[in-house]
């Protein structure tokens, strides 16, 4: 499932309290490689996420405190958190098998 | 003044204690972010603040000032899509089979332009953090001559006492004071994120700003006019000048002048009509446009801020802060970049001035602000690249005896192919002082890149070069730039600066 993010406490609720492995997008409507990354993610979550996996995308001018929470400068910056910690991180664009792998990695 | 008998020290009094910052920047475009994140690095608690008040169509945008968001960074994006366009007619020529007609969409270039200033904003805001430089996006009221009061979005109000302030509130575009201007006409503050495209456009003024607008929207296919009351470019070297109103009329821009509007009204059908008297009949006329753009100059952002609160004068006619070393009247209290009375109104200005300030107040650094010879490019379909006096300028300083111009028209190889290309359009020029050993005062340059090659020339007339020097470097070939290095024929001579061939 892809959430995106539409109230601070959502963040809490997804992140910390589903159960789930959340990766956590941090893009913005700006960001050409945001607008190429974000449905590869997508997409690898529905196609191997098991149910697992959700993702959760954060608008990081909408949410501006929450993105400087978690030191965001350049985007797109992916925050994978399992049970409440932050267990891989990248920024930047990233190809469709990479993704893949990553999303199947955390979703056995 | 000289840097001999001025006091670095502003005043008596105490440095720490009572305030909330060390220093306190109003205005967070390219002089405010330049002089606070430097103020900061030198290890000062600093504060900066930036609102935007929305344009009369609404437009607003994120941090980074006038440069970032409605000025030189869309400005030279938008003129890099009609160059692009130009190419587009040279490309045939060169072998490449495009097909005719190709039309350009505004939307796609708006979005991209747009989107980069998007990645600025937040660019900014986060180098504001990582240096410490607390940002309020909150608009700043002077209470006193160590207080001001902001007021953020939500009109929510906080007090700031700062040992110092820096004022950098730049400026906004002037409307006339006609029936239908603010209501109906646009300015340089929405064109850049206008979400149709402008259509058949009236561009009112004779700036700089006027006519790279005027450039870039035929560059990109529309249908322009420029509506000026008497000369092209005030203030610019006006042989240059006048050449580039000519070359932008013989690329289809229709010239109105002299002429002021009158009114504007909008149509049922949403059109504009913009409503002048001619200058011949005498006679009131009109035409419809579907976008009219005021570029007639611009208005400095010190009527609101409660300057006499503070006490800083202000200059009555031009509403700018007279500084000297960017100090105004009140010691404790400066000023950076458009605010400035007579001085340059440009980016990399304001930057230094902020920076050279930033280290005056707070190390030990004495080194003044040089606004002498500060090279300028305009980004008009032909580009012209400046820097020194102007032709009429030198010969007021100089006196006409006592110069000398060298000069020649030119036509870039790569322009030599295309039949389409003018001859004669192209032009340099520099200007030198007969009785400093020839020192070159004066560079000119109509032709494209123009700005890139002026840029190395800034160099060599801030060091000193002599029309010797400029004539025994060698020039690289094939380029334009090269032309200069070339110059030997003076206008004294009354030889042609026409060109034979290579």
């Amino acid at each position: 499932m892809s959430y995106t993010l539409g109230s601070p406490a959502h963040f809490d609720i997804l992140v910390f309290r589903s159960g789930r492995v959340a990766i956590v997008d941090f893009y913005a409507d700006w960001c050409g490689p945001c607008k190429s990354l974000t449905p590869i993610l997508e997409k690898a979550i529905n196609s191997f996420g098991n149910g697992k996996v959700i993702l959760v995308k954060v608008n990081i001018n909408e949410f501006e405190e929450l993105a400087r929470n978690y030191n965001v400068s350049s985007i797109p910056d992916i925050r994978v958190f399992k049970d409440g910690e932050i267990v891989e991180s990248f920024k930047g664009f990233r190809p469709e098998n990479e993704i893949n792998s990553l999303v199947q990695r955390f979703a056995n | 003044m000289s840097t001999n008998n001025y006091n670095w020290i502003d005043d008596n009094e105490p440095e720490q204690g009572e305030y909330d910052f060390d220093l306190f920047v109003i205005g967070g475009g390219s002089g405010g972010l330049a002089c606070s994140k430097e103020a900061a690095i030198l290890g000062k608690k600093v504060g900066v603040c930036d609102f935007v008040v929305p344009s009369p169509q609404g437009t607003k945008w994120g941090l980074g000032g006038t440069c970032v968001n409605v000025g030189c960074i869309p400005k030279k994006l938008y003129h890099q899509g009609a160059l692009i366009g130009e190419t587009l007619h040279d490309a045939k020529i060169y072998g490449w089979q495009l097909p005719d007609n190709i039309q350009h969409n505004w939307q796609q270039l708006c979005g991209v332009v747009q989107d980069h200033i998007g990645s600025l904003n937040w660019a900014y805001k986060t180098e504001l953090r990582s240096k410490t430089v607390q940002y309020f996006n909150s608009y700043a009221v002077f209470i006193d001559a160590h207080t001001i009061e902001l007021t953020d979005i939500k009109k929510n109000k906080q007090q700031i006492r700062s040992r110092r302030f820096v004022i950098a509130t730049g400026g906004r575009p002037k409307y006339p004071d006609i029936p239908g201007a603010r209501e109906f006409g646009i300015t340089s503050d929405d064109i850049f994120s206008l979400s149709n495209a402008p259509g058949k456009t009236l561009v009112v003024g004779a700036s700089y700003v006027a006519l790279e607008c005027a450039g870039f929207l035929k560059g990109l296919g529309f249908d322009v006019s420029v509506m000026a009351r008497s000369i092209l470019l005030r203030g610019f070297d006006q042989q240059i000048a006048e050449m580039i109103g000519n070359y932008m009329q013989r690329i289809g821009i229709k010239f109105i002048k002299p002429a002021i509007p009158s009114k504007i009204e909008k149509q049922s059908d949403s059109k504009l009509v913009a409503s002048w008297q001619d200058e011949s009949t005498k006679q009131i006329v009109s035409e419809t446009f579907d976008t009219i753009l005021f570029a007639i100059g611009r208005d400095a952002e010190t009527t609101k801020i409660g300057l006499d609160k503070a006490g800083v004068q202000v200059d009555n006619v031009t509403g700018k802060i007279p500084t000297i070393h960017e100090r105004t009247n009140v010691p404790h209290i400066y000023a950076i970049g458009d605010i400035l009375l007579a001085k340059p109104e440009l980016t990399p200005v304001a930057i230094q001035a902020g920076r050279f300030l930033a280290r005056r107040l707070y190390s030990n650094s004495r080194l003044p602000m040089d606004y002498i010879n500060v090279p300028t490019a305009v980004f008009t379909p032909i580009e012209y690249g400046a820097c020194g006096y102007s032709e009429e300028d030198a010969i007021k300083q100089f006196g006409e005896q006592n110069i000398d111009v060298y000069h020649s028209y030119y036509k870039p190889l790569e322009w030599k192919v295309c039949e389409h290309r003018p001859n004669n359009v192209c032009y340099t020029k520099i200007i030198v002082n007969k009785l400093d050993n020839q020192r070159v005062i004066g560079f000119h340059l109509l032709g494209p890149n123009a700005g890139e090659i002026t840029q190395g020339f800034a160099v060599a007339i801030k060091a000193g070069a002599t029309y010797e020097i400029f004539s025994n470097t060698i020039g690289i070939h094939p380029t334009t730039a090269e032309e200069v290095t070339d110059l030997s024929v003076t206008k004294s001579s009354g030889k042609s600066a026409e060109k034979a061939g290579c």
